[in-house]
């Protein structure tokens, strides 16, 4: 009898012009977004290599030129014989350290491996100096140009139709489960046959759930063809699966939840209008106030707190200390680059110039720890707080598995920060030393190299939501389930 | 019979519980970001006043400094903020809070307040903005869907009909009633806001930010008054309330979540701007054809010397070296100006376009009114920023000019490195301290225009369709 029950349910939501209409509107505008994700992606992708290849070039001319310099001088050149301006070229050029610490010094975020699905934010650069140049004024080689009206506005992308077009078809599609039959009369019709209410409820509900299914299945593969992903890559398509796990969910939640309002025996259209509420609450305006909540329990510095404490410290370090209270004070915090007695005035300098980075990054350390701290406060807020709202939820887990959320630009800071370091080492102690660079420095100084999070731990971090999802999703079936079978035993009994 | 259409119309609203329940719940938000905009606005603005009174006691306190190397340690700029952009935060959230002035480069504004958060998400912070473009609309509608659908539905509108009034004097009836508990809530709300927003500390005057206020206001409730008369000719034309809710939500989704990310991706493939990388790169480019510094510097002194006849940088009376920063800050200028003008034109053309797709969409325009009102939007930013560029060639300018005068940078022919030169505190209070007064409101209402035109054409195309959609109201 199921079978019966299954395909009437299939001939009704066949012939509903508005199951087709839904259905290929989203096609449509899945393959939309799908390809802007993916020109926007493939224009910012062509820049970045563009940069990197910049960048190359840039060390190989220098190393080239160190090479050619140092060759010189070996082969016994008189530094005095050479004009000014060559003699310029010899103090200040691929064979100084300072100038080598400014070949090539900017870091590289590339677009996240599933950017083209989820175009993320925006705000945050795409390069950042590992230079000390980035102590003084937070030098950013890629930073946005994009219209700020753009940023505030966002982006049509593929997260924006999972997001807040994905419930609306689910709802468009499953606001008259069960409510059709007993509109148009034929309930008691149909239930004078010998079918039990719980198989009118499972057939009613497989159909919808087999459509919604086959509707994912070509969904995804339009946004995956429209969005050009390189599956050659294993972590693409380990993350493209959870992307389509994640939607699938998502689908599923807001099909149990239209199945549990279905269940309350609701007309059609007050169906609807419950559940355009319910996904208004729950994507457009919880989700906003989450964020609210979140923002104001743990503000972070404000921006302008940061550059009062970059100024402040390098107006203390230019003006207020003395020249050898700094280099003093270098030794000390720093031992470990102390070689033998102080040498030469220029030596001297450079060692000033060091101390005066030291310093400078010294200070500022307090006030970025505290960004970081209250940071990590709000994701701790913000990691308990979207439970309470699949919007918030979703959205999230759609940023984790495409690599786009604000972690992964914070990975990439935290990266930034840790080479910055390293190259003071290396650069540092050859600037005190007024070592001459060579081509082999070129070759070993330290680089950004941005690696992507191994993808064990996305999915560990995209499992609990992920579970959370599912099992609100089987207690709305269970709760529509009782409900529905009580209604239709109770439409039964009435012959309504 | 008008007034009793309204007042019967009015009565049933009050008493709807729903319509009670929402109003509270949409005031309670709107008082709650307000409020708490409010609150981020004034320690931002305090905050940024702060730092850049200690920019300038910086800049004079610093001490004797080479002219060019003070140019170097530059100066933060503060866009001033206007009291009601918390109520509407527009791009500011996006687009940096200050711009650092320094010597051959034109930066952007740099530190975008909305990545202290980590948690950012489409939906975005609640803001007053937010409620009234979204939420206030959706209930509208959901109040509004069944004013005659009901009627038609329950047979009462036979009666109606055939009592002595016409179709258009119910319906005006109608929207009266409907419009009346909504003014009632808005506008001693708006009222009270709009005094707390005047006492602020501006930098423009309060009659300024009155009439701003006041302005942001009407647009508002004409938005709102739009929304009802959408409301209310899709419940006359439509013949069940089920179909009128169906084309309202529709309405509202497509207008209110659809268009504006659309729009916006319109606009930006229509004009592109170039990312940041390319941005740089071209600028990279066209500097890389400039000599380098030294080679200016020896430029400058054999045609020094050549020009004035003399075989000595000693006899020049202006030292090469700072005559070669002069003209080198000049190319640079032309060079930046020439970018970002056209990187601003296009954002000024994507904005244009997205308010002109107001046509499709009348919060397209209500945003970009709501923004420029607010003081948040991109007009008033570029206003900002090329104050800030002014200041910056003024600021390089005196340093440069002094050290051509005075300095020995650098004696290029004859290898002598003169002493540097230094300047002091007479110098540097000789570089203005920058003022910087936003544009008043006829300059925003002006660069408005379109929108204006948007919205009231929206208000009469809306007006004349339910005109016509009332003399075919039928009772079935």
């Amino acid at each position: 009898m199921l079978g019966t029950i299954i395909r009437h349910e299939w001939r009704m939501l066949r012939s509903d012009v508005a199951t087709w209409i839904v259905f290929g509107v989203l096609a449509v505008v899945v393959g939309y977004a799908g390809w802007h994700g993916r020109s926007i992606v493939e224009r910012e992708r062509s820049a970045v290599e563009e940069f990197e290849e910049r960048q190359a070039v840039e060390v190989a001319e220098a190393r080239l030129r160190a090479i050619q310099m140092k060759a010189r001088l070996d082969s016994g050149l008189d530094l005095t014989t050479l004009s000014t301006q060559e003699q310029v070229e010899f103090a200040n050029g691929p064979l100084n350290s300072v100038y080598a610490s400014r070949v090539a010094a900017f870091g590289i975020r590339p677009p996240a491996p599933l950017e083209a699905l989820s175009l993320g934010d925006g705000i945050d650069p795409l390069a950042l100096s590992i230079g000390d140049s980035s102590l003084i004024s937070d030098t950013s080689a890629g930073e946005s140009t994009t219209n700020p009206l753009r940023l505030a506005v966002g982006h049509f992308d593929l997260t924006f139709v999972v997001l807040y077009l994905y419930p609306l078809a689910v709802i468009a599609l499953t606001h008259n489960l069960l409510t059709t039959e007993r509109e148009t009369g034929i309930l008691p019709l149909l239930l004078s046959q010998p079918v039990g209410p719980r198989s009118f409820f499972a057939g009613s509900l497989i159909v919808r759930a087999l459509f919604l299914s086959a509707a994912q299945f070509v969904w995804s593969g339009l946004a995956l063809l429209s969005s050009g992903l390189d599956l050659t890559s294993s972590d693409v398509r380990v993350r493209f699966v959870l992307w389509f796990i994640v939607t699938g969910s998502y689908v599923v939640f807001w099909f149990a939840l239209s199945a549990l309002v279905a269940a309350r025996g609701r007309r059609a259209a007050s169906n609807a209008l419950v559940l355009c509420t319910c996904w208004l609450a729950g994507v457009v305006v919880l989700p906003g106030v989450i964020q609210f909540v979140v923002n104001t329990s743990h503000p972070a510095p404000l921006r302008s707190e940061y550059i009062q404490s970059l100024r402040s410290t390098r107006a203390l370090v230019t003006t207020g200390l003395s020249e050898q209270g700094l280099i003093d004070e270098f030794f000390e915090t720093n031992p470990r680059f102390r070689r033998g007695p102080e040498g030469a005035e220029l030596s001297r300098r450079y060692t000033a110039a060091v101390a005066r980075f030291d310093r400078i990054a010294r200070e500022i350390q307090p006030l970025r720890q505290r960004t970081v701290v209250q940071q990590d406060a709000q994701e701790r807020l913000f990691a308990v707080l979207r439970f309470t709202t699949p919007g918030a939820l979703v959205e999230h887990l759609l940023y984790d598995v495409t690599g786009t959320g604000p972690a992964r630009n914070r990975r990439f800071v935290a990266g930034i920060e840790d080479v910055r370091r390293d190259r003071r080492t290396f650069f540092w102690q050859r600037q005190i030393d007024l070592a001459t660079i060579t081509a082999e420095d070129y070759d070993l100084m330290p680089r950004y190299q941005f690696q992507e999070e191994p993808i064990s731990n996305v999915i560990r971090r995209v499992f609990l939501p992920l579970a959370a999802i599912a099992m609100a999703s089987g207690v709305l079936v269970l709760l529509a389930h009782v409900r529905s079978v009580s209604l239709l035993k109770s439409a039964n009994a009435s012959g309504k | 019979m008008i007034y009793r259409v309204a007042h019967r119309e009015l009565r049933e609203t009050v008493r709807d519980g729903r319509f009670r329940w929402s109003v509270s719940i949409i005031l309670l938000l709107i008082l709650v970001s307000f409020i708490s905009g409010r609150d981020y606005l004034r320690t931002a603005a305090q905050h940024e006043a702060i730092v850049q009174t200690a920019e300038r006691e910086r800049w004079l306190d610093k001490g004797e400094m080479n002219p060019h190397s003070a140019a170097h340690y530059g100066q933060y700029l503060f866009k001033p903020r206007l009291p009601i952009e918390s109520v509407d935060p527009g791009i500011s959230p996006y687009s940096g809070i200050s711009i650092l002035v320094e010597p051959h480069v034109q930066n952007l504004a740099r530190y975008k307040p909305a990545a202290e958060t980590t948690t950012g998400g489409r939906a975005g912070r609640v803001t007053v903005a937010m409620t009234l473009q979204l939420l206030v609309p959706l209930l509208i509608v959901l109040s509004l869907f069944s004013t005659f659908t009901s009627e038609r539905e329950q047979g009462t509108l036979r009666l109606l009909l055939s009592l002595p009034v016409s179709p258009r004097r119910l319906a005006i009836g109608k929207v009266l009633g409907a419009a009346v508990p909504w003014l009632l809530c808005f506008v001693p709300a708006s009222v009270l806001g709009a005094a707390v927003l005047i006492r602020s500390d501006a930098a423009l005057p309060a009659s300024d930010i009155a009439l701003r206020t006041a302005l942001f206001a009407t647009v508002y409730l004409l938005y709102f008054l739009l929304t009802i008369l959408v409301a209310v000719t899709v419940s006359a034309l439509s013949g069940r309330s089920r179909t009128a809710l169906a084309c309202l939500l529709a309405f509202w989704f497509m207008t209110g979540i659809l268009a504006p990310p659309l729009a916006m991706d319109f606009a930006t493939a229509k004009y592109p701007v170039p990312n940041g990388f390319e941005f740089q790169a071209a600028i990279a480019r066209d500097r890389a054809e400039l000599p380098s510094l030294v080679t200016r510097i020896f430029e400058v002194e054999e045609r020094m010397l050549e020009d004035y006849g003399v075989s000595s940088t000693r006899d020049l009376p202006l030292v090469p070296s700072g005559v070669a920063l002069m003209e080198d800050e000049a190319d640079n200028t032309r060079i930046h100006e020439r970018h970002f003008t056209r990187l601003y034109d296009t954002y000024e053309d994507q904005n244009r376009l997205f308010s002109l797709l107001g046509l499709t969409s009348p919060l397209l325009a209500v945003q970009s009114l709501s923004m420029g009102l607010a003081g948040t939007d991109f007009a008033h930013q570029r206003h900002f920023a090329e104050a800030a560029e002014q200041y910056r060639r003024d600021f390089v300018r005196v340093l440069n000019e002094d050290d051509a005068r005075n300095g020995r940078m650098y004696d290029a022919r004859q290898a002598v490195g003169g002493d540097l030169y230094l300047a002091g505190r007479d110098l540097w209070k000789r570089v203005p301290e920058f003022t910087y007064r936003p544009p008043t409101v006829g300059w925003t209402v002006d660069r408005h225009r379109v929108s204006i035109a948007i919205l009231l054409s929206w208000l009469m195309v809306v007006s004349g369709f339910l005109w016509a959609a009332l003399g075919r109201v039928r009772a079935s």
